[in-house]
């Protein structure tokens, strides 16, 4: 396994007036895994996207994308020709019909693959002859989808492409990825789809206010983090709870439940030495994990 | 929300059997380990016979429709532990040597026991919901603090 970093940055920072989207984010994506990247709505993703793609300038720090600086123009060129980005508002001429922009989008890539095409036209069942402006949200994202999964990119970035799209159509999409990812395509993908996103990813990234709170691998938040629920003879101290690992306490009464990203045994351990008459451990969904993330911030 | 495949096995002989590989992603244990533990366990009880191929890692991965890196780490542990032989282009084959034969009878011993205590607790007066979650915590327990040594 390679540790390689696809997308690489450093201190990248972008200042709308005094707002900051983006701050100060260190980022590092793999090759050839499939990185999901996540945060609520204005957690500053997209701007990251942009910055990443050259689309919007940094306002500090640097980065780079296929070892290719982003903000140097020369580069970007050569850069994007490997890059392939399904943005969120999915932009196509509206006046071609959905056969003339496969045609159009293919001329540019020499190495089009028309097998990948005819797969998606049918599993998508994509209408050839309609015009994309006659087309609903969730068959242009399937049409946004199929001209960047049959470019075979090195590195695919993917901005919430689940949006509009049937159970079905999900489907469909994550298996496509999964393929793509097989052939040896880098993932990098924003979404709200936290089930799917559990079952497809490898790494996590979770962004909040603009700041990088957590990246890591997806196995490694099933193994360590536990949600932990006790109940003590006696009202019980959050002090004598202060583990390293523990992320959170709520008490009230007689029980106490904890939220930890690592020692879940020691924290029973102490539980037992303090007469917990019931000690409960259970694994956490990512779901749970992306909620107690960015509460805290 | 767990993943199901139905995977055809073609073995020695001429039949196909199917078999099924459930994952669950928010079950606390790292998905491939998962797989890995249920060849593993297909092996033992002898739903997979000495030398009978498993999907590659594509079809299986797109078959449950879970990162390719996921299906490769359990192949390549698998590999590790002997259970499995991949061969390059053609794919994964099973080695079923005879220790592993003898683990199904361990399970059954150990199953024997489970039920003697089992069986004790609930005279001891506890309820099954009461015994199932003590079971999972100590199980839970005992795996971490293990895992950290």
């Amino acid at each position: 396994m390679t540790n390689e970093a696809v997308i690489f940055t450093q201190a990248l920072t972008k200042r709308y007036g005094a707002v900051h989207a983006v701050r100060e984010l260190n980022l590092a994506v793999r090759r050839n895994r499939v990185t999901a990247f996540l945060g609520k709505n204005g957690a500053g993703k997209s701007t990251t996207i942009k910055m990443l793609l050259g689309m919007v300038r940094p306002t500090a720090g640097e980065g780079t994308m296929l070892g290719k600086q982003i903000t140097d123009t020369h580069q970007n060129v050569d850069m994007r020709r490997r890059v392939a980005y399904v943005a969120e508002d999915k932009p196509l001429y509206g006046y071609m019909t959905i056969e003339q922009t496969i045609r159009f989008a293919s001329s540019f890539y020499p190495d089009w693959r028309t097998d990948i095409e005819r797969k998606l036209l049918s599993d998508y069942e994509l209408p050839l002859r309609r015009k994309v402006r006659e087309l609903s949200k969730g068959m242009r994202t399937k049409l946004a989808l199929l001209l960047a999964f049959a470019r075979q990119p090195e590195l695919l970035i993917l901005d919430e492409p689940s949006e509009g799209l049937d159970p079905v159509g999900i489907e469909h999409l994550l298996q496509t990825l999964v393929a793509q990812s097989a052939d040896g395509v880098s993932v990098f993908f924003s979404s709200h789809q936290i089930a799917e996103v559990e079952r497809v990813a490898d790494d996590v990234c979770i962004l909040e206010k603009g700041s990088l709170m957590m990246d890591t691998p997806l196995d490694d938040l099933r193994q360590f983090y536990r949600r932990i629920d006790l109940v003590f003879p006696f009202p019980p101290l959050e002090r004598e709870f202060q583990i390293s690992g523990v992320e959170s306490i709520r008490t009230s009464g007689l029980q106490m439940s904890l939220f930890t990203s690592a020692n879940a045994d020691a924290v029973v351990e102490r539980a037992h030495d303090l007469h917990a008459v019931s000690v409960e451990v259970a694994p956490v969904s990512l779901r749970e994990i992306f909620l107690e993330t960015v509460k805290e911030a | 929300m767990a993943a199901v495949a139905t995977v055809h096995l073609y073995p020695n002989s001429d039949t196909v059997r199917a078999m099924l590989f459930k994952l669950a992603p928010t079950s606390g244990q790292p998905l491939y380990l998962q797989l890995m533990q249920q060849i593993r366990h297909a092996a033992e009880t002898g739903a997979l016979r000495n030398g009978d191929q498993l999907p590659g890692i594509r079809t299986l991965a797109e078959e449950l429709i879970v990162s390719p890196n996921t299906v490769a780490k359990a192949y390549s542990e698998l590999e590790h532990e002997g259970l499995l032989e991949l061969r390059q282009g053609t794919g994964a084959f099973v080695c079923v040597k005879q220790r592993t034969r003898s683990l199904a009878d361990e399970v059954t011993v150990a199953r024997r026991r489970m039920r003697d205590l089992i069986e004790q607790l609930r005279e001891d007066g506890l309820l099954d919901a009461e015994i199932r979650r003590a079971f999972e915590a100590e199980l839970l327990y005992s795996a971490e603090a293990v895992r950290k040594r």
